[in-house]
């Protein structure tokens, strides 16, 4: 494909700036954007998309961001915005091992992944952090436990099965968990990584937030 | 020393210069008189010439080859009389020894006794008639090292224990053993010679002898030759009869038995022991009589407890304290007993399938008292007031007092049925007319204040009973409300009843406010046909909400209450007043009737009625239009209304008034509570009750991370259970959302890489 240049990466800008605002991609755009170039809303591709652009806001790129972003990565075409995309997404979200990186014909500049590749945890967990602040409001502290679920439906649920058993709590004492805190965003991952499907690792005298705990309660009263 | 009939034999002492032989001659027949004949006495003149015989031949230096050379100074004779009265005494044992072998128990405890004092008296005399000799060549012999050289009088029971004493023991123990058959002859409650059993138990300890110190006591013989078998015997003897007595008696029985047997060997101590024996033999009784059968009395404990067996009881707990292994159990079991009678107490109240919700405070208070008060007797008179058994007391009561069949689950049912209590105590027209009953009602009423846990729930219940005693002006008497508090403070500081306190203040400040406004307004104004009392209520202190809706103000009372609002505002400018018509009340003067009647009411009832000056009739919308009082509320004060037959409600949701109202009181009172209210009271303490809680963790624990800056998440749970539980007992669960909300509040955060510990945000 064509090698990177800065008026490229503009006139993709151009082609999916919104309508009413000439200094962003908004919502229309991106879907529009992803629609091009092949990448699926549903999965965590979007959110690494914001990551990787940095972007402050939800579903909008302003076109700093945009212009900094494409030109760290060196992206100027849907195709190797999707090889990057997907290359995060296989890496961080579906634990695959790094693709082998040859800056010759690499579709874009893979420096940047090349250090995400070394420490993956760490890399997933600078992903996880971005999402809280990138859905919480600027005035609040918290993020809706609607938009936290769906979040953690696609960061966490891939990775980790209990997840999946947790979502299912949740959902299932529907309005009781109102929204989510930094903490129980930040205690929700460290539970992913130290609690098994099994509820091994699990201690009731650690300090969890009280939803884990009687998610915890929960699911030994449901599996005896 | 006697002073008659001495022989001859001593008028003519040996000279000066007599050897060994001669001297020995002469002495030893004083000697004999003394040790066998002192009865018939011996005359001054010849004791002397036997103490000079003794003294001469002690001083005299002519004697050689018995003196060592390399001694300096005077030469110290003695050695040789020191022999001839070693083989002296043993000679004397002689013919005793053949005496003894034909005697037994009693009378061979009575010739040893005899001859001991004979020959005691003997040797005490012998050791002085010899002094110089203990002075000077035993004393050296002593002071370079020969230990096994003693004083006369030593001697003397040495060679008593060696020659006498020994070859008797030496058969079969035969002296300690007719000594041990005596004492079981005491035992078995034969009145024996016990000053005889002391005579010989303290001849041996007489002739227990500490070769380094023959003054200082020695026990060695006593313990070989008496106090061991003795012990022995009384184990077995008691071990014995204890077990036998248990097989044909009552646990009780044998505790009046056990208690008997060692108040006798306490005596048996006093009486003709050496006191050091005490401790052993004590120890070894109640071994055998009570730590031996332990198990059983422990097991027999709840029977005792049952059938209020008081004595038994008592000599049970002071058996069993004796070891100290033997309270714990019963202690155990008396707090289990306890618990069981305070929940089977309450539980009968409630009967099958009763209501708890509908039980009477005071059938419940006089219940748990009624129990505590049995057991904490039983503590005192049986159990002599021990801590451990009044901390068993406490602990059961704490959980029959928190929970039982009339809570279920609720934590907060007892410390409100409590409180209502209190109430029902400090209200008007209670029964206990005299003040020294209603002090008493209420120090009860502490009694199981101390148990409750929840005490929060009882204090918002408290002051809410206590808000409607003062604005309703039924409270009994101020003196008890304030004993009262005083008791809240003591129990539980200054911050449990500060709110309380504050309520007082404002009830004297609103009187002096209601007379100063009553006397400013007759000097302003002469209209005023209106009585008005206000009481103005710090918010904060009182648990009082306003009305829920609007409320049209009369315009027959508009006027005052536009007058006091002004008057107030001159007073303290700035304070917002709001009127609290929901706990207002009135009395009006009836003037529609051919009998006047003064109507006590509701300010809501006021609103409606005074509409009856203008309109005969009215419907509930017009009343409502009129009053904006809410409908729910208002169909409920009419409906009071009807029934009184103030108002009368032929047509739906019309009412008339009713011109032919009678009663046969002057003062009708129509102001009686809603149901309404009633009902939601409970609901509205409950949830003021965790709100309060809630602010009441979150505050312990930030005051704890402020001192302690970082802390484990474990301990710090359990630092806000140890500092808050004198309120409430705090949920784990409510504790941990605390911690949340806190940590999203950001007062307190994780320790990066430490998911347990949290660190005080400053």
């Amino acid at each position: 494909s064509e090698p990177y240049t800065s008026a490229r990466a503009l006139a993709l800008f151009e082609k999916y700036v919104d309508a009413d605002d000439s200094t962003a991609i908004g919502p229309v755009g991106l879907e529009n954007l992803c629609a091009d170039a092949n990448i699926p809303m549903e999965g965590a591709m979007p959110l690494i998309l914001a990551w990787q652009l940095g972007a402050k806001e939800m579903g909008r790129f302003t076109k700093d961001e945009w212009v900094e972003g494409t030109s760290n990565l060196k992206i100027s075409s849907l195709s190797s915005l999707l090889s990057a995309l997907s290359d995060l997404n296989n890496l961080l979200i579906f634990s695959k091992s790094p693709v082998k990186s040859n800056p010759k014909i690499d579709p874009y500049d893979r420096t940047t992944y090349l250090s995400y590749a070394k420490d993956t945890k760490s890399a997933f967990h600078k992903l996880y952090l971005f999402c809280f602040n990138l859905a919480k409001p600027e005035q609040s502290r918290n993020i809706d436990m609607e938009t936290s679920a769906a979040l953690w439906s696609v960061i966490l649920s891939p990775k980790y099965p209990i997840m999946q058993e947790v979502l299912e709590y949740i959902g299932e004492k529907d309005g009781v968990y109102k929204a989510t805190n930094k903490d129980l965003w930040t205690m929700m991952l460290e539970f992913c990584e130290t609690v098994d499907p099994n509820l091994q690792g699990y201690e009731s005298e650690e300090a969890w937030p009280t939803l884990l705990d009687e998610f915890v309660a929960w699911k030994k009263a449901r599996s005896p | 020393m006697a002073s008659s009939s001495t022989s001859d034999a001593f008028i003519s002492a040996p000279p000066r210069t007599a050897d060994l032989e001669e001297t020995w001659a002469f002495l030893t027949k004083g000697v004999d008189h003394i040790m066998n004949k002192l009865d018939t006495g011996m005359d001054f003149p010849s004791y002397t010439n036997l103490y000079t015989t003794v003294y001469n031949y002690c001083t005299s230096t002519k004697m050689h080859g018995k003196t060592d050379s390399n001694r300096t100074g005077a030469n110290l004779v003695g050695a040789d009389l020191y022999v001839k009265l070693q083989d002296y005494f043993v000679e004397h044992f002689k013919s005793m020894k053949e005496k003894t072998a034909g005697l037994q128990d009693e009378e061979l405890l009575r010739y040893y006794a005899t001859e001991w004092d004979r020959y005691t008296t003997g040797a005490n005399f012998l050791n002085r008639l010899f002094t110089y000799l203990n002075r000077y060549w035993v004393k050296r012999e002593r002071d370079e090292g020969k230990k096994n050289v003693y004083q006369v009088y030593t001697l003397a029971l040495a060679q008593w224990k060696q020659h006498f004493f020994l070859p008797i023991q030496k058969e079969d123990t035969k002296l300690a053993s007719a000594l041990l058959r005596l004492i079981e002859r005491q035992r078995n409650g034969e009145v024996i010679d016990q000053g005889l059993v002391k005579k010989v138990v303290f001849s041996f300890v007489s002739l227990g002898l500490d070769n380094n110190d023959p003054i200082k006591e020695c026990l060695d013989v006593y313990k070989e030759h008496f106090e061991t078998p003795f012990i022995d015997a009384t184990e077995k003897y008691y071990k014995k009869e204890s077990d036998t007595f248990l097989a044909s008696n009552t646990v009780s029985e044998y505790l009046k038995k056990a208690e008997d047997r060692l108040r006798e060997e306490d005596d048996r101590i006093e009486r003709y022991l050496h006191t050091k024996t005490r401790k052993e033999l004590i120890s070894k009784c109640e071994d055998v009589l009570i730590r031996e059968h332990s198990e059983l009395m422990w097991e027999s404990f709840q029977k005792l407890l049952d059938f209020d067996q008081d004595e038994d009881l008592q000599r049970m707990y002071a058996l069993l304290s004796r070891i100290p292994e033997g309270l714990e159990p019963l202690r155990k079991r008396f707090e289990g007993h306890v618990k069981q009678a305070g929940l089977a107490s309450i539980s009968k109240l409630i009967g099958e399938g009763g209501n708890a919700d509908t039980i009477d405070p005071k059938v419940y208070v006089d219940a748990l008292l009624e129990v505590h008060k049995k057991n904490s007797e039983t503590v005192t008179r049986s159990f002599k007031s021990e801590a451990g058994f009044a901390a068993s007391l406490d602990k059961a009561c704490r959980e029959f007092v928190n929970r039982n069949t009339a809570t279920g689950s609720s934590s907060t049912k007892s410390p409100e049925l409590i409180a209502k209590h209190a109430d029902m105590l400090l209200r008007k027209n209670n029964k206990m007319a005299e003040e020294e009953d209603l002090e008493g009602a209420l120090n009860r009423v502490m009694v199981l204040f101390k148990y409750l846990e929840d005490k929060d729930v009882f204090q918002t219940f408290y002051t809410t009973k206590l808000s409607k005693r003062l604005i309703h002006g039924v409270s009994a008497s101020d003196e008890s409300e304030a004993s009262m508090i005083s008791k809240l403070k003591e129990a539980c500081g200054f911050e449990y009843t500060n709110k309380l306190q504050r309520m007082f203040t404002d009830m004297s400040l609103s009187k002096d406010l209601t007379d100063s406004f009553k006397e400013r307004m007759s000097q302003n104004h002469d209209d005023m046909d209106i009585t008005f009392s206000v009481m103005v209520l710090g918010t904060n202190f009182w648990p009082l909400n306003p009305p829920p809706h609007e409320f049209v103000i009369p315009a027959e009372i508009l006027t005052t209450y536009d007058r006091f609002q002004k008057y107030y505002q001159t007073k303290h400018s700035g304070r917002k007043l709001t009127w609290l018509w929901n706990y207002s009340k009135n009395e009006l003067r009836t003037n529609y009737l051919n009998q006047k009647y003064i109507l006590m009411t509701s300010s809501y009832q006021m609103a409606v009625l005074v509409l009856y000056n203008k309109n005969e009739t009215m419907s509930l919308d017009e009343i409502f239009a009129a009053t904006s009082i809410g409908k729910d509320i208002l169909t409920q004060v009419l409906a009071l209304l009807v029934k009184a037959k103030i108002l009368i409600n032929e047509e739906s949701e019309q009412y008339d008034l009713n011109p032919g109202f009678k009663s046969k009181k002057i003062r009708v009172n129509l102001n009686l509570p809603i149901k309404a209210e009633v009902k939601q009271e409970s609901n509205e303490v409950l949830k003021a009750v965790d709100e309060d809680r809630k602010y009441a963790i979150q505050a312990t624990i930030v005051r704890i991370m402020k001192a302690r800056k970082t802390m484990k998440n474990q301990a710090l749970i359990q630092e806000v259970i140890s500092q808050i539980s004198h309120r409430f007992a705090p949920r784990i669960p409510d504790i941990k959302k605390a911690i949340e909300t806190l940590l999203e509040k950001e007062y307190i955060e994780r320790v990066d890489g430490s998911k347990d510990t949290f660190a005080y945000v400053a």
